[in-house]
This record gives C-alpha cells, structure tokens and sequence, in this order.
C-alpha cells in the first residue's frame, strides 16, 4: 500500500463541537483584523501622501513669500525706523514743558521792574529775587503769590529770605513751583 | 514527520487564522502605529507652515500697500526733529534761527557733557536718558534782549524742528537800560537708527493714528535748521559677511 492514501472518512471526526467554534471564530478574527489592517494602512497611506505634498507646496509657498518680503526690506527698514522714530519723537516732545507760561506767572507776582533775578533749576522750581520799594509792595506780591496759589497757577510757594535796607528798599526772594 | 504533516494538515485553519493575527498584530505595531505618528507629525507641521505663510502673506500685503517715497518723506520729517547722531550743525543752526525769529542775540552757546569726541555708540545712557527713551546733547545758551523777545525765545524753542528742550534757565534783570541776559541749559534729542531688520517672518510694527499724528505736528513745525541729517540708505538692515569687501 502506497504512503498516498485516499481517505475518505471525514478527518474532524472526533473533534469536539467547542473546538470547531473557536476555530471559526479565530479565522473571522484574523480575517477581519487583516482587512482593517488593509483599509487603515490605506487611509494612514493616503493621509501621508497629502500632508507630504501639502506641506512641500506650503514650503514653496513660503519659500516665494520670504523672497518677496527680502525684496521690499528698504520698505521694512523704513516704517521699522518711522515707527521706532516716532515713538522717540512723542516722549522728546512730552518731555518738553511750555516754559514761555512762566512769564505770564512772573508778570502777575510782580511788575517786570521788580525783578533782579529770576532762575528755573531742573525741578521746576522757580527762584525769584525781588527789589521792592516798600512793604505794602511785598504785601501786595505775597497777596499775588496767595492767589496765584489759589488759582492752581503756581503751587508750593516759600519766601526764602525778606530783607529791609537802611533806604526802605524791601529785598525779597520768593520761590514756586509754575504750573504749566 | 507523519505526524507533524498531519498534525498540520489536520490543524490548517487554525494555523492560518494564528499566522494572519500574528501579521496583524506585527503590522500594527512596526508599520501602522510609526507611520501613523509620522503622519500626524506631517499634519502639525503643515498646520505650522500654514499659518507662517499666512502670515508672510499678511506681512507682503502690508509692505505692497505702502508707499516707500511717502515712508522716505515721514521719515525725514521725523529725522529732522530727531537726528540720526549728534548732528552739531542742526543744532546751533536752530539755536540762532530760534534767535532770529524771536528778535534775542545770540551771546553764547556751548555743548556741555563728556560726550562731545565719543561717537554714539560709545556714549551709555544716563538715568535720565534711559527713563526718556532717547539721548540728549546737553548745550548751554546766553542770549541777550527785551523781555519780551525772550518770553518769545523760551515759548518757541520746543515748537521748531530740531526738538530742543529747556532744562533750566536764569534771567538777569540789569539796573541800567542794557537788555535782560539769560542763560539756558537745553537738550537737543537724538538716537542712532537701528541696524537689525529681524527675521522675514518678525511682525511688521504699524504707523498708529498717535504716531502719525506725531508726524503731522513735527510737519507743522518750522524747520530752522538745513536738513543735515542724510536720509537712511536704501537698503537698511543688512550687514556684509565681509565689510571691507567693495
């Protein structure tokens, strides 16, 4: 008798009911893991496929736009300096206090004649020496000074030194901040 | 062997199913999972790009609106009421014009500071100059005249081009008829232009309404000065490899 035998008696014979069920079950398993293997390579593959050539536009894309931009960097250059310019240009000016209105303070303290010296220092603060003829005229500059004060024109106002000569002649230095 | 063949023969399916979820489970990990993560990676850095070049594009489409010779006339507008550098000439040519407008004589005028030889970029700010943004050329001034030329003088200093600054002053009144003196320590403002550009994709800096109503008051001033400070070269921005190449 040859080793090929026919046989024609059913092979599963014998095998038990609960192992032909895990048996289908195994093969729905695999079948179904291979095909979701299969259609999720292919979206993952076709999802590769267009963000590559998405992103190599972009990058063209970008490429184009930053050798644009180089090309027009004396216009940058331009409002980056305009704009930075500006900027100092608008504090330069707010630093700058409108000294002129100190004259007109000046003018209402006392009569231009009055003065001998008059000094602004970096605080603001204004230093008057004045010569008077009399004392009613220091009241009345001290009454002008009062009022000024009052009228916020001036503000922090001192008498620093008040001298009478042997002549009647009042020397008076008086200081104040202007409000400008 | 008989009995491995027909243990084979006899167990085909299940070793089929068994060596299709192998392969499945081997693909899972050594081919889905990286070239997934691969992807998503691709994915963030295109969403990446994208908004660079939106971006770029918005930064392109400022830069074509705007008009380089107007950019050029504001600058220099701008330039000539805050120099570049020290620029001496502008200053003392604004000083006696300031002068001969407000009818005073000019006695006296002199750069007070250490940093009169110092070129600006080895000049440091002070504290007072850091708090203000900008630097200053200190300078002393004594003119002569009426009191009301002088009140002219002081009122029209920080209303010209070149910006000047009154930082204290003492006015003398004489006995006898000779004109009233007065001594003024003023600031002149300047800053050196910037040099760096930055990269392609930096935001543009906007021209405000405050700015360009900036611009438009320095317009109105007169300007009493020659315009000493030369314009910007075209090209700013861009430092050579080599700068003692031609």
């Amino acid at each position: 008798m040859s080793l090929l035998q026919i046989n024609l008696i059913r092979r599963d014979v014998g095998r038990l009911a609960g192992l032909v069920r895990i048996e289908d079950t195994l093969r729905r398993i695999a079948w179904v893991g291979l095909l979701s293997v299969f259609v999720f390579g292919l979206i993952i593959g076709a999802g590769y496929i267009y963000a590559m050539r998405t992103l190599e536009a972009t990058e063209l894309r970008a490429g184009r736009l930053s050798r644009d931009i180089n090309a027009q960097s004396a216009k940058e250059g331009l409002l980056l300096s305009l704009v930075e310019r500006t900027a100092i240009a608008s504090r330069a000016l707010e630093s700058a206090k409108p000294w002129g209105k100190v004259f007109a303070v000046l003018s209402q303290v006392a009569p231009s004649d009055s003065y001998n010296s008059v000094s602004i220092d970096g605080s603001a603060l204004a230093t008057s020496t004045l010569e008077l003829s009399s004392v009613d005229e220091a009241v009345v500059v001290v009454t002008n000074i009062m009022s000024l004060t009052e009228d916020r024109l001036l503000r922090s106002p001192q008498i620093l030194s008040f001298s009478m000569r042997e002549n009647g002649i009042i020397q008076m230095t008086v200081s104040f901040h202007p409000v400008l | 062997m008989a009995t491995l063949t027909q243990t084979v023969r006899t167990h085909k399916d299940v070793l089929i199913s068994t060596a299709i979820l192998l392969f499945c489970i081997l693909a899972v990990f050594i081919a889905l999972i990286p070239a997934g993560r691969k992807t998503f990676g691709l994915l963030e850095e295109m969403r990446t790009l994208r908004d660079k070049a939106q971006l770029l594009t918005e930064k392109l489409t400022t830069l074509e609106a705007l008009s380089e010779e107007d950019l050029r006339n504001e600058l220099s507008t701008v330039l000539s009421a805050v120099p570049a550098d020290r620029a001496f000439a502008s200053l003392f040519e604004t000083v006696e014009g300031v002068a001969g407008r407000s009818g005073v004589t000019l006695v006296d005028m002199s750069i007070s500071g250490a940093a009169t030889l110092a070129t600006p970029s080895a000049s440091r700010l002070s504290a007072a100059e850091k708090k203000l943004g900008t630097r200053t050329v200190p300078f002393t001034v004594t003119i002569n005249g009426t009191l009301s030329a002088l009140e002219q003088f002081i009122t029209l200093v920080p209303n010209v081009r070149r910006l000047l600054r009154i930082r204290a002053f003492s006015l003398t009144f004489p006995k006898t008829e000779r004109p009233i003196s007065i001594t003024i320590e003023m600031d002149g403002f300047y800053e050196p232009l910037p040099t760096n550009l930055g990269a392609t994709n930096a935001i543009l800096p906007r021209l405000s309404e405050a700015h360009e109503a900036v611009v438009a008051r320095l317009s109105d001033m007169p300007l009493l000065g020659e315009r000493s400070t030369a314009l910007p070269p075209p090209f700013i921005g861009k430092v050579k490899e080599n700068p003692f190449a031609p």
